[in-house]
């Protein structure tokens, strides 16, 4: 199998990449070959089926250029659910020395710390189906959605707004946005450490004051569920899903704040390979040495950008919390709604990891891509830590989710990375132009899915048909050892940004 | 491809993930003066908007062509998503120190008469190449929605 490149580039000595060829090394593995300035070998993972239909030529050609980088380390990656990103594809996970290493705001995406938390119920489907209406109905009187949306009762200081940038979840919870336990389950316990809010602008600042809990636009959504199927009884009993329980998934970021934070950088660290003479293949690949002032900076204002989008998640996860109880009658604690995990899939970290029989400190770029730490990594929140964190993969809204749990194989291969969900397949406009006039609400509801959507133009962009499958994705993960299947996932309702 | 008040005009191109929009001046202040009026003829279409405020931005020394692009967008989006003013109108004027000023004329966002047509949350590096040719310089923005 053989993909082209559709366009030459540049890399760091003035070589160009040319065209760039992927040759498969075994069922569910690509490898893109070192060549030209390209400074190690892109590997990108999918199956035949994925890379018949699902492959293009410029992510493939985005996982070279990030392998152009300086002080790259291992391969570039690109998850199975890889598509056509800005710098960095979509999907991509990459890994870069601390000392001789960059930093890329594009390596991390425009909403940073994007993630998804994944909330069980004790509600069943038959106590749920009667009442989707009501209730999707709530989630979006309650979640204000869209670009620019802003809570009209809660303005914060800015104040108040460092704290959050320091605490993340912790200072949601301290406010009266759920309980402490939510924190024991999430990523880094709700809070990332070394954010500095001093390294985060004033205009970031004045973007973010009005916009915790709120969910955004694009592919942002609420989405109820019902746990399908189990594949996993012992883990999935960890995790407290069950066949027939009720979920909710949100996915959401850092809202303006990150977006500003990400604009911000982008023009401190283009100014800097402009200073430093790099050549990059593509200018969103901006970046600088972990170690300099601009990489420090970056990496301490994109943590507090990190909490932010933490707290976003606690305070629309009280949000949901209110809708149900709207909708259900009695406390949210008596419907059983706890939080199973809230994980991030737009994020650079400093982590360690064993290279070539060596303990080594990098940082690991995840853009698109979910941590799947594997049973006893010390890292793994604490009620996990025996059978491995739980890795949140959305589908679209017409097909399924799952729940993975990460594995070994992650940890040997991939710097304990995974998919983060179905990846797109056609763009946006391609989407609302094969939509076209049909009523897609409608089509949904006819599949027993509510859905409702700040505008038609948005559930278009969003189409089912918009995504790869999810489960062709999770199947290569599962195979290449990246990740195990615990839970599908079937969606219900789906209020979309 | 659509007009804009400055003279400038822009049409969407196909890209294969996000929005792309192909932006054409006579030269470059005029460009960058007409990437941000078909932002916002993007996002909420042109016609529906009152220049009533002004708003100034000093775009700098040293930057090249895309990065002064860059910047404008950035600033104008910073406008829209935090203080709710819609550039209707725009120029770029160029100081005596050779730096550029970007002056727009706004609309306040106002749910009555203000309906967003799509959202656009930054601006992008991503492919852009400002080009010139006889008739003027044009360049494609890829922005993130």
């Amino acid at each position: 199998m053989s993909k082209k490149g559709s366009r030459s580039a540049r890399g760091p000595k003035g070589q160009a990449l040319g065209p760039v060829e992927a040759e498969r090394i075994d069922e569910v593995r690509l490898r893109i070959p070192r060549r030209g300035p390209m400074r190690t070998d892109g590997i990108v993972y999918a199956d035949a089926d994925l890379a018949r239909g699902a492959l293009d030529p410029e992510p493939l050609r985005q996982v070279a250029a990030v392998a152009c980088l300086p002080g790259i380390v291992g391969s570039s990656l690109a998850m199975p659910d890889i598509h056509w990103g800005y710098g960095f594809p979509i999907g991509g996970v990459a890994a870069f020395d601390l000392e001789d290493g960059v930093v890329s705001p594009g390596g991390v995406g425009y909403d940073i710390h994007c993630g998804v938390r994944l909330i069980r119920s004790d509600l069943e489907r038959g106590e749920v189906v009667p009442r989707l209406e009501a209730l999707v109905r709530a989630l979006f009187d309650e979640v204000p959605t869209g670009v620019g949306a802003h809570q009209k009762e809660m303005r914060l200081s800015a104040r108040d707004l460092r704290e959050v940038c320091r605490r993340g979840a912790a200072w949601a919870i301290e406010q009266g946005f759920g309980e402490s336990a939510d924190l024991a389950v999430a990523e880094d316990e709700g809070t990332v450490p070394q954010a500095d809010p001093g390294e985060v602008s004033d205009r970031a600042f004045e973007r973010g004051s009005r916009q915790l809990g709120t969910l955004g636009s694009g592919n942002h959504f609420l989405e109820i569920g019902v746990v399908e199927e189990v594949f996993d009884r012992g883990v999935a009993e960890v995790f407290g899903l069950r066949e027939g329980g009720i979920t909710v998934l949100i996915h959401t970021g850092s809202r303006g704040l990150g977006h500003q934070v990400c604009t911000d950088f982008l023009e401190r660290m283009d100014a800097a390979v402009r200073r430093e003479g790099l050549d990059l293949p593509d200018r969103q690949l901006a970046c600088a040495p972990i170690r300099s002032p601009e990489g420090r900076s970056y990496l301490a204002a994109m943590n507090a950008a990190a909490n932010v989008a933490l707290a976003n998640r606690q305070m629309i996860t009280a949000e949901v919390r209110r809708a149900f109880e709207t909708v259900f009658g009695g406390r949210w604690q008596d419907l059983g709604l706890r939080v199973v995990q809230d994980v991030a899939h737009n994020i650079a970290r400093i982590e360690e990891h064993e290279v070539a029989g060596r303990r080594r400190r990098l940082c690991v770029h995840r853009k698109g891509a979910t941590r799947a730490l594997p049973p006893g990594h010390p890292l793994c929140p604490g009620p996990y830590r025996s059978v491995g964190q739980p890795v949140l993969v959305p589908g679209d809204m017409g097909r399924e989710s799952f729940v993975l749990v990460g594995t070994e194989g992650a940890v040997r291969e991939s710097f304990a990375s995974a998919c983060h969900g179905a990846g797109r397949l056609l763009s946006r406009s391609s989407a609302i132009r094969q939509v076209g006039r049909r009523d897609l609400a409608a089509e949904l509801r006819g599949r027993g899915i509510v859905a409702r959507a700040a505008s038609r133009e948005t559930l278009a962009e969003e189409a089912p048909e918009a995504y790869k499958d999810v489960a062709a994705v999770v199947r290569v993960v599962h195979r290449a050892g990246l990740a195990r299947p615990v839970a599908r996932i079937r969606p219900l309702g789906v209020a979309k940004g | 491809m659509r007009r804009l008040p400055n003279g400038a005009r822009w049409r969407e191109v196909p890209h294969g993930a996000d929005r792309a929009l192909w932006v054409r001046g006579r030269d470059l202040p005029d460009l960058v003066a007409g990437c941000v009026l078909a932002l916002s003829d993007f996002g909420w279409g042109i016609e529906s908007l009152r220049p009533v405020e002004v708003a100034t931005v000093d775009l700098g020394e040293g930057r090249d062509a895309e990065g002064v692009i860059f910047r404008a967008l950035a600033e104008a989006l910073f406008l829209v998503d935090a203080r709710g003013l819609l550039p209707a109108d725009a120029r770029v004027e160029v100081l005596a120190s050779g730096s550029l000023r970007l002056v727009m004329r706004c609309d306040r966002l106002d749910p009555a008469r203000h309906r967003r047509r799509r959202a656009v949350k930054a601006p992008t590096f991503h492919g852009m190449r400002v080009r010139r040719d006889r008739f003027g310089v044009g360049v494609r923005l890829v922005l993130d929605v």
